[in-house]
């Protein structure tokens, strides 16, 4: 007894409606920047609680960087000029 | 060095010594001169660009120092990098330096006691901050050391522990600055 191979239809992806992968601001650990300005920056522009940017700011500080925010490109680059502005070491990039 | 930023209305004050005030006008004296573009920019062909502040220098600086003020967005795509220079970097360097003018502003004073105003603030903020990357490029305080820009001959000298004790107090002052701010964003 034989099963005849069934052929199955490929489901068909559209890939033009896909979500796209939202992208991260990233901000890197340098030895220069204190950590009371790194937290308050965070708090400042971002609007973060004392709490969650003291955790930003020592994440930045133990693991070398932290995603502080998250969206659409143009946000993020965003996020990332008004780093620079304040002298924080950032950059953007599509979140894996 | 204890002096310190204090609170006063929505802004702040800081008693200087003449001593001190001298060197604050120098080092952001210097700092302003530094972060002028080596050449004018060529001249824009669209007004509306040049008032937005979207230059045509796409290139990143060759001097850390600058590099560390003016920093890659998109360090693994060369032409998205560029891009994103070509758009912000003219008008980043335009508000550092617009910051840097506030603090020297503040500075000409006959008064010992210098008078900064909400606005102010947030522009000595920023501005000593830029100034500390600065030096610390230069004292070879990085994450790269590559860049480091001391011998190790050159880093016994009195200039490095100078430059060192200057960098430390501006970081205390820094920090002063950051804690009366920081009280009013709640």
């Amino acid at each position: 007894m034989s099963i005849a191979p069934v052929e199955l239809e490929r489901p068909e992806t559209d890939f033009s409606i896909m979500p796209e992968l939202p992208w991260v601001t990233l901000v890197w650990n340098d030895p220069v920047n204190l950590m009371s300005y790194v937290a308050y920056v965070f708090r400042a522009y971002f609007g973060h609680s004392n709490e969650e940017a003291d955790r930003l700011m020592l994440q930045v500080h133990n693991e070398g960087k932290a995603v502080v925010s998250a969206g659409s490109r143009e946000e993020m680059e965003r996020d990332v000029e008004a780093m620079h502005g304040y002298g924080l070491w950032a950059t953007l990039q599509q979140d894996m | 060095m204890t002096n310190k930023f204090r609170s006063h209305g929505e802004g702040a004050t800081l008693v200087l010594s003449e001593d001190e005030r001298d060197i604050l006008i120098h080092l952001f004296s210097e700092l302003a001169f530094f972060l002028q573009p080596d050449q004018p920019e060529p001249e824009h062909t669209d007004p509306l660009a040049a008032m937005v502040g979207i230059g045509t220098d796409a290139d990143a600086p060759e001097d850390p120092a600058l590099a560390r003020l003016l920093p890659s967005a998109y360090p693994q795509d060369r032409e998205a990098d560029e891009e994103f220079r070509r758009l912000t970097q003219e008008g980043l360097r335009q508000r550092k330096t617009a910051s840097v003018v506030v603090v020297l502003e503040s500075l000409h004073t006959e008064s010992k006691r210098v008078e900064i105003d909400a606005q102010g603030c947030q522009s000595w903020m920023t501005a000593l901050n830029d100034l500390r990357l600065v030096l610390a490029t230069r004292l070879g305080i990085t994450a790269d050391p590559a860049s480091q820009a001391w011998t190790e001959e050159e880093a016994a000298t009195d200039q490095r522990a100078n430059l060192l004790a200057i960098y430390d107090w501006l970081g205390y002052l820094q920090d002063t600055l950051v804690r009366v701010l920081s009280k009013r964003l709640a």
